[in-house]
Order: C-alpha cells, then sequence, then structure tokens
C-alpha cells in the first residue's frame, strides 16, 4: 500500500495516484517552466504598454498593410479553439471511445485558445478604450459584431464544456485530497456545487453533457466561418472567394488535431502518463491527422486553383508573389511542411509514435500559424489601385519587436492557461467508467474515425457560404431688362428685352442667362444671345432642367462687361424645373445603414440564433444550479472537508 | 477685449447649446463676407458684447457642426464630381489644399495623384483620386459602430470619436481611400472643438479619409481640391441640380458625362461611386513623369 502514498496523499487506486499526483505535487521543471512563460508575458507587455503610449505606430502596420501579425495571429487561436469541439462533439458523438482521455486536454486547449483570440483582437484595436462600444453603438450589419456574438458565446460553451466533464473529479479532489493547501481546498469546495453522487445529479449532468456536444458544433463551425467572413465579404485578391468558410473550418480542425498531439505528447511524458496516453491513442491521432490534412488539402485545392488558372488582374498578382514571387519560400513551407508532410509521413505505421508524430504535429503549427500570416498580410499588398505617393515604409511589411513580442507573449499566455488547468484539474478522468457505457472499447475504433471526418467534409461541403456574397465705370449707362416668358407644349422660352435709360430698344447688346444651382450659375441659351434691333433676344428654355421639389428655378439674367451699359442682373423664379423628388434611399433598411435601419432577415435571423444559443446556456446554468440544491439528503459519503 | 476673452467666447460658441443660434447667425455673416481683418461685435449668451475679427469666425465656422448632426447630411443635396483626366498634368495642387486643411503630412494625403496605365500600349495618365463616397459603400456596411457613415447628401463621414480603429473599413475599401492615424497627429492637441464635418483634430488610433470638405459645402462653397486646381481638372455639384463647376466653368451634368463618355472607376464591384472619370483623351498636357515621387507600384 505504501506505493500508493505520495507526499503524505494516500489514493485509492494506482489510476487515482497517477491522475491526481500532479495535483498535490509540484516539480522544479514545472516552476521552470511557469518561469519561462512569465518572462515571454513580461516581455510582451511591455511591447503592449508601449504600443499604449506611442499607439499602432509602434508596429510595422501602415496603410496598405492595416491588417498584420495580431490579426492572423487571431486567427490562429480561433482555429486552435475548434479542437475542443472535435473531441467533445463530434467523437463522443460517434462514440470513438479510444479518444475520451483526450477530451479534456482538448476542452482545456479550446478554453486557453478562445481566450487568446478575444484578447489578441483588443490588442489590434486602434482604441482599446473604446471596446465597449462595440455594445454601445452596435451595429448587427457588420461581420465584426457577429464575430464578438459567437466568440463571447463560444468561450461561454467551451468553460462549460469543459466543468462539466471535470465536475465529479473535483468533488473527488475536494473529498479526498488532503494535503492540499486551503485555497486549493476552497476553490474545489465552490467549483463542486455540492456534488455529493447522486444518481439524479449525474442524470441530470450526462443531459447538459449531451446538450452541450450537441450545441457545440454548431457554434464551433460558426466561430471559424465568421472569422472567415471578415475577409471574404471585401475585395481583396485571396480573400473575396466563397471557398473560404469551410477552408478556414478545415484548416482549424487539423491544426487543432495537431496542437492536441504535441499536449499528449508533453502531459504524458512530464505527468507520467504513459498508461493512459498510450502508442495507440498516437497511432489513431495519426490517422485522425491524416484524415483531417486531406480534406485541407482539398479545400487548398479548391482555393488556388481557380485564380491560378484565370490569373485575373490583381488576384494574378497575389497568386504569382505565392507561388514563386516574395511569399514563395513561406508559401512552400507552409504547404509541403505544414500539409503534405502530415499526409505523407503519417499513412506509415512506423512513424505513427509519439516521437516522430510529435516533430511532425510541430510542423503542421508552424505551418498553420504561417498560413493565416499568408492569409492576410499578402492580399492587403495588392490593392486594386497602384501603390504610389506614400511614405517609404508603407511598402512593405516587416512586424517590430514589439508586435512579436506581443505574439509571443500570446503563446506563453495561451501554455501558461493550459499548464495551470492541468495542474489544478485532473487531465485524464479519474474513473475510467464514471460517465458512460463504454464497456466496449472496439476494435473497430479504427473505422470511427472516418466518421468524424465524413460528418467535417459533409458539413463544409453543405456549408459552403453563398456571399457574395462687377465693378461700375462712371461713363457707362444703365440699361433695364424686361422679362417674358412663352410656354407652348413643347418648348419654354425667355424673351428679353433691353431698353436704356432714354427707354429706346438696345440693339447689339450681348445678354447672358443662367440658372441658379448650387454653387454656381449655369449657363443657357446659346453661346452668344445677342439683342436684335427690338431689343429683344429669345432663348429657350432646357425642357429636362432640375429644379426644387416644386419644380421652382431661379433665371438670371444678365448684362455683363459690356462697353456701354452697367452691369445688371435681373433675377425671377420661375415653375420650369423639373420637381425633384426627396431622397429616401437614406431611411431604407440596408447593409450600410444605421444600426437602426438593420435588414430586417437579419435582425431576425440574428437574434433567433443568439436567443436560441443563450436560452441553452441559460438552461445549462439553471441545471447547474439545480444539482448544487441536491445537496439536503446526505449520503453516506461525508466530505472531509465540511470546515471549508 | 483681450484675446483671452474673445477665445473664452469662441470656445463657448463651439461647444454650447448656444449653437444652433448663433450658429445660424455667424453662417449668414460668413458667407457674405471677404476674409479680412474686419471685426464684427457679436453679443454672448451671457449678455456680453465681444469683439470677434472675421478670421477667427471663419475658423469657427469650419467646426461649427457637432457630431450628432454631422451624421444627417445638408438637406436637399446629392453631392458628385468628376474628374477630367485630359486636363491633369499633376499639379498636385489639390494635395496641397487637401494637406492643409485637413492638417495633414505629406506623407499620408487623402488624395493621391496616381501615374495610370491601363495597358501596355496605351499611353499613361495621371488619375487624382479621392474618396469616391459610394452610394453602395463597403466601408460603411462593416463598420461595427457606425463610426463611418452614410449621410443623405451622399457624403461618407468618419466620426473618429466612436472609431475603435479596428481598420475593417480600410480592409473593405477597394480604392485605398482610407487612412489611419498610427502614430499622435500633428494636430491632436489644436485648441478646436471636432467636427466629423472638417475632419480636425485627427486622433491617434483612428481612421481619416477625404471628406469633400462639407463645411465648404455648407457654406455654399466648392471643397477646397476644386478651387486650388490650376487645371480645372476636377468638377463638383449638387446631383439634385444636374450641374456642377470647376469653379470656373458651370455645365451639365448629364450632358458632361454623356457627351465625354464619363465612366466610374471599377463599375463592376457595384459600389456606386459618387466620383466619376472623363477619359484621357485629347489631353491638354502632354504626360510627364514625376520626377520627385518615389515610383511604386
Amino acid at each position: 500500500m505504501k506505493d500508493l502514498q505520495v507526499k503524505g496523499q494516500k489514493f485509492g487506486t494506482r489510476r487515482e495516484k497517477d491522475v491526481l499526483r500532479h495535483l498535490v505535487t509540484t516539480t522544479t521543471s514545472y516552476k521552470l517552466w511557469i518561469g519561462v512563460l512569465l518572462f515571454f508575458i513580461i516581455l510582451g507587455l511591455i511591447g503592449y504598454y508601449r504600443q499604449l503610449k506611442f499607439g499602432l505606430i509602434v508596429t510595422a502596420m501602415r496603410d496598405y498593410t492595416s491588417w498584420g501579425i495580431y490579426i492572423s495571429n487571431f486567427v490562429f487561436f480561433v482555429a486552435i479553439s475548434l479542437v475542443g469541439s472535435l473531441f467533445s462533439s463530434i467523437l463522443r458523438l460517434n462514440k470513438n471511445q479510444w479518444a475520451r482521455p483526450l477530451i479534456r486536454v482538448s476542452e482545456m486547449i479550446a478554453v486557453a485558445a478562445i481566450i487568446c483570440a478575444a484578447v489578441i483582437i483588443i490588442v489590434d484595436m486602434g482604441r482599446p478604450d473604446r471596446f465597449f462600444y462595440v455594445i454601445k453603438y452596435l451595429r448587427i450589419q457588420s461581420p465584426i459584431i457577429w464575430d464578438v456574438i459567437i466568440i463571447s458565446t463560444y468561450l461561454v460553451i467551451s468553460i462549460l464544456l469543459l466543468f462539466v466533464s471535470i465536475l465529479p473529479d473535483i468533488a473527488f479532489c475536494r473529498d479526498n485530497l488532503t494535503i492540499l493547501p486551503r485555497w486549493k481546498k476552497r476553490l474545489y469546495h465552490l467549483l463542486a456545487i455540492n456534488w455529493d453522487y447522486q444518481p439524479r445529479q449525474q442524470a441530470i449532468l450526462q443531459k447538459i453533457s449531451k446538450i452541450l456536444a450537441i450545441s457545440v458544433l454548431p457554434v464551433a463551425f460558426a466561430i471559424h466561418t465568421i472569422t472567415s467572413w471578415l475577409f471574404a465579404t471585401t475585395w481583396r485578391p485571396g480573400w473575396d472567394s466563397t471557398n473560404l468558410g469551410p477552408y478556414f473550418v478545415s484548416g482549424a480542425f487539423m491544426s487543432g488535431a495537431a496542437v492536441i498531439i504535441v499536449a499528449m505528447y508533453f502531459i504524458r511524458k512530464h505527468l507520467n502518463l504513459k498508461p493512459y496516453i498510450t502508442d495507440i491513442h498516437f497511432d489513431r491521432m495519426g490517422k485522425l491527422l491524416v484524415l483531417l490534412s486531406l480534406v485541407y488539402l482539398y479545400f487548398n485545392i479548391n482555393e488556388y486553383l481557380g485564380p491560378s488558372f484565370k490569373m485575373v488582374g490583381v488576384e494574378g498578382e497575389h497568386i504569382t508573389e505565392l507561388f514563386v514571387g516574395k511569399y514563395a519560400p513561406m508559401y512552400w513551407f507552409v504547404q509541403l511542411g505544414g500539409l503534405i508532410l502530415p499526409i505523407v509521413l503519417l499513412v506509415f505505421k512506423k512513424l505513427r509514435k509519439p516521437l516522430p508524430m510529435m516533430i511532425v504535429s510541430v510542423f503542421v503549427i508552424l505551418g498553420a500559424w504561417f498560413k493565416r500570416y499568408l492569409i492576410v498580410i499578402p492580399s492587403l499588398q495588392h490593392p486594386y489601385l497602384p501603390i504610389q505617393g506614400v511614405d517609404e515604409s508603407y511598402l512593405h511589411y516587416y512586424p517590430t519587436w514589439e508586435e512579436w513580442a506581443i505574439t509571443i507573449s500570446s503563446f506563453a499566455w495561451f501554455l501558461l492557461i493550459v499548464t495551470l488547468l492541468i495542474k489544478l484539474f485532473p487531465v485524464i478522468p479519474i474513473h475510467k467508467e464514471s460517465a458512460t457505457t463504454d464497456k466496449k472499447e472496439t476494435k473497430a475504433g479504427d473505422k470511427k474515425i472516418a466518421y468524424p471526418a465524413l460528418i467535417i467534409f459533409c458539413f463544409l461541403s453543405f456549408s459552403i457560404p453563398n456571399m457574395q456574397i462687377a465693378n461700375a465705370q462712371e461713363v457707362l449707362q444703365d440699361a433695364q431688362i424686361s422679362l417674358d416668358f412663352r410656354e407652348t407644349e413643347h418648348t419654354k422660352n425667355i424673351i428679353a428685352t433691353v431698353r436704356d435709360s432714354a427707354n429706346m430698344p438696345v440693339e447689339e447688346l450681348d445678354l447672358y442667362f443662367y440658372v441658379k444651382r448650387t454653387f454656381s450659375l449655369l449657363p443657357i441659351g446659346d453661346f452668344f444671345n445677342t439683342t436684335d434691333e427690338a431689343g429683344v433676344v429669345e432663348i429657350e428654355f432646357p425642357q429636362d432642367l432640375p429644379g426644387d421639389e416644386q419644380g421652382n428655378v431661379t433665371i438670371l439674367v444678365k448684362i455683363l462687361e459690356s462697353d456701354i451699359y452697367n452691369d445688371q442682373t435681373v433675377e425671377t423664379v420661375k415653375n420650369w424645373g423639373v420637381p425633384t423628388a426627396l431622397d429616401v434611399t437614406y431611411e431604407k433598411r440596408s447593409l450600410w445603414a444605421a444600426a437602426a435601419n438593420a435588414p430586417l432577415p437579419l435582425v431576425i435571423i440574428t437574434t433567433s440564433l443568439i436567443m436560441a444559443m443563450w436560452l441553452l446556456i441559460f438552461y445549462i446554468f439553471y441545471l447547474l444550479i439545480k444539482i448544487r440544491r441536491m445537496t439536503t439528503q446526505k449520503t453516506k459519503r461525508v466530505p472531509k472537508l465540511k470546515s471549508v | 477685449m483681450s484675446t483671452d476673452s474673445r477665445r473664452e467666447f469662441l470656445r463657448k460658441l463651439s461647444t454650447g447649446g448656444a449653437m444652433a443660434a448663433s450658429g445660424m447667425a455667424l453662417y449668414s455673416m460668413g458667407s457674405c463676407k471677404r476674409p479680412s481683418e474686419n471685426k464684427s461685435t457679436l453679443l454672448t449668451t451671457d449678455g456680453k458684447l465681444v469683439e470677434v475679427s472675421d478670421s477667427e469666425i471663419q475658423a469657427l465656422e469650419k467646426r461649427s457642426v457637432p457630431p450628432e448632426e454631422a451624421r444627417k447630411g445638408i438637406p436637399g443635396k446629392k453631392f458628385v464630381m468628376v474628374v477630367d483626366l485630359a486636363k491633369c498634368k499633376n499639379a498636385k495642387k489639390c494635395i496641397e489644399a487637401c494637406d492643409k486643411h485637413h492638417n495633414l503630412t505629406p506623407d499620408r494625403p487623402y488624395i493621391k495623384v496616381l501615374e495610370m496605365k491601363d495597358n501596355e500600349k496605351s499611353a499613361p495618365y495621371w488619375m487624382p483620386k479621392k474618396c469616391f463616397q459610394c452610394d453602395n459603400p463597403p466601408c460603411v456596411k462593416v463598420c461595427p459602430v457606425g463610426a463611418t457613415y452614410k449621410r443623405t447628401d451622399g457624403i461618407v463621414l468618419v466620426d473618429n470619436e466612436r472609431c475603435i480603429g479596428c481598420r475593417f473599413c480600410m480592409a473593405a475599401c477597394p480604392y485605398s481611400a482610407r487612412v489611419f492615424n498610427w502614430g499622435t497627429p500633428p494636430d491632436e492637441d489644436m485648441d478646436i472643438s471636432y467636427s466629423p464635418e472638417t475632419s480636425v483634430p485627427s486622433t491617434v488610433g483612428t481612421v481619416g479619409k477625404c471628406d469633400f470638405c462639407p463645411d465648404m459645402l455648407r457654406m455654399n462653397k466648392l471643397p477646397h481640391c476644386v478651387t486650388q486646381c490650376p487645371n480645372g481638372v476636377i468638377y463638383f455639384g449638387n446631383e439634385l441640380d444636374d450641374t456642377v463647376t470647376n469653379g470656373e466653368e458651370t455645365v451639365r451634368l448629364s450632358t458632361l458625362l454623356k457627351d465625354k463618355a464619363g465612366y466610374r472607376y471599377m463599375e463592376e464591384l457595384g459600389t456606386e461611386p459618387r466620383v466619376y472619370y472623363l477619359p484621357p483623351v485629347d489631353r491638354l498636357f502632354p504626360f510627364e513623369e514625376d520626377t520627385e515621387a518615389e515610383e511604386v507600384s
């Protein structure tokens, strides 16, 4: 029995000891690891302090490359967060029992990644102090708003998923771990929400996890599809694509699987969990990664074949730049090292071993990060109009140390959150069969891997979004102009008669006819309008000239710069114009209208989707509260920490 | 009256609730006066008489419209611009006037005069480019907070007191019309109150762009780029008048577009720009390379 003890903590079984040991002990390598992470986090904080102080000028982003590695990093983290749904929804619903030990780690990674994504998008803002304007002045027409809504929804669902899966184990820790510091005991006590293993509580928990397993799937697909719409709703080369949603989602699943493999490798190594995360798990994860890579390869071909076949304008320039230009080394590294390599290597059973798989997965993750760099940055450098007449620094983009420091610190944050979650909660379920009937750990598990890939593929195929989507001189005399108007069915004529001070008709005088407009006078009539011997000149008024709302126009007749007569103007208002209809398009509902005039279908669809999702979330909260209240009938298990 | 108390008065005017009433008075005064050091006597809200020089009144007019009012647009107007490419010789006076009016530094102007060449065999030409003030504006569509908006007079403005700096509008604009205040702009601390109609002062972390100078339009005056062009390249007017003018010549918009085959840049995008171009045929000037500007594409 002695070997079931660690530092005075007694464990009931070997499994309990293996799974819980790291909760009660702290190793030097763990402290060192936290130290390294904190170093990078502080470096990032210094970078961000400088950015807050001086503005985004500390970055290499400028008017053309207006989005940089913050945005590509954001997309990367959103992608990683999808993996939680892969395990806790797709694999679970397909009864892939082999994947069960990996569910928690995937959920922890999902929670950490989505938190990082949310924070990075704030880091990218020019005015982070105005973050809450997003709620105050919300415009439902903007894809950014959709993204904000879906990210917060997914964040809550991810945390719930994780919580629900570890709840019984938290209770177990509350009841059985005796040598913990007080704050940890209190934490477990609080988080265990009075769980005391009642069948009724277990039934509710089963229900919650079933609801979550189903509801997380559409939310997960939505989160990355909407992130792709931030790009697909513009005209930029490489973004203006209907393929972007499924392309992003498939890439997310692939990189997420790679992150899981790396996490498996290190958890197994450092927590001594070899009996629980076995070579079989690696083998199956290897197959899963190959399948997910193949799906992503398919969408990659779709993404690049069309544009590279047509080579249209800036789209062609962009493709050329990627294939053989400035970005070619990065592009081919990403495609070969991060996509082809895992497919080619991991089809061999011999390579589906922990170490080679971990190395391949690191390539996949690097490929995934640089892929997002290639999606965001080169597109912005190929606008329709040539880049001219700007400062030299606007022509290229090399991220500054501040950008790198912040980006690297986001990874450190991510790893820190994951590490702390692992340190606080058991990664592997304490009791193997505590949740469901997993009696048949089938050998057919291999075939089942195909289902999730198939589901993803089918979902993606259906979900391809269809977006498109005067100066007077004393010697001069005065003259008088009198106006007459003649209107027939087809013509409107202005007849001007000029008489001098002696009331004699003025002959051979040029008159100028105008209509008053907003900024100037519009000349009408002929080029020269000269009076005849009767002092009369007649001009035709244009038939289709717009007037005001009633059709009134102001007509001016002038004597200008004559050698004999003073300058003079007569002005009259005539109802000869075409009435202008007041513009009402401003009041219409449209995508570009003010928030209050958003298109109704958009408002209805988004509101109902959000409501449905959040009703479900509130229902789950209600169920959790119900679990908490079920503490009155005491079972035989008395919590050892009742005093707390 | 000391300078200080006049300043104080002007500040009160520009910020206070007395704006609406006194704004109208100032408006009519300003429009009939030439810029000179004439002084006018005005009555303050608290019943004192102050003497204000006309140049200060004009400076005040520039910022007379508060952000909420600036969202509506000038009633009964639909502004439109026509750029005659046959007349442009890259004199850059429009850029200079715009930079001065909007306190911009020369490295990131609102207006750019681009050297264009449609294909290998056709002749190069200069293309002055501003914001196209699209009727189906992609930038306005994507703004999460309504910091950029379309007005009844067709102008798309930016409210930099609301802009959160996400730069989605910059990504969405197919014409690269928008600039960003990456660092602290030189005029940020200027002692004037902000209006989206003047776009000054600029604010760090927000977006800016060509605004068709609504402060001038409110006085029925042409935008600075139009009046400062030595070659009469830019025509401007109210579409509802069917008339545009370059300051010298006034013509029917429909006639001009018909006779000179006016077009809008990249019509196929469906953005419906409010800026038209007249093709660079029968040029007034031979094309000369710009020797000063660095050339990149």
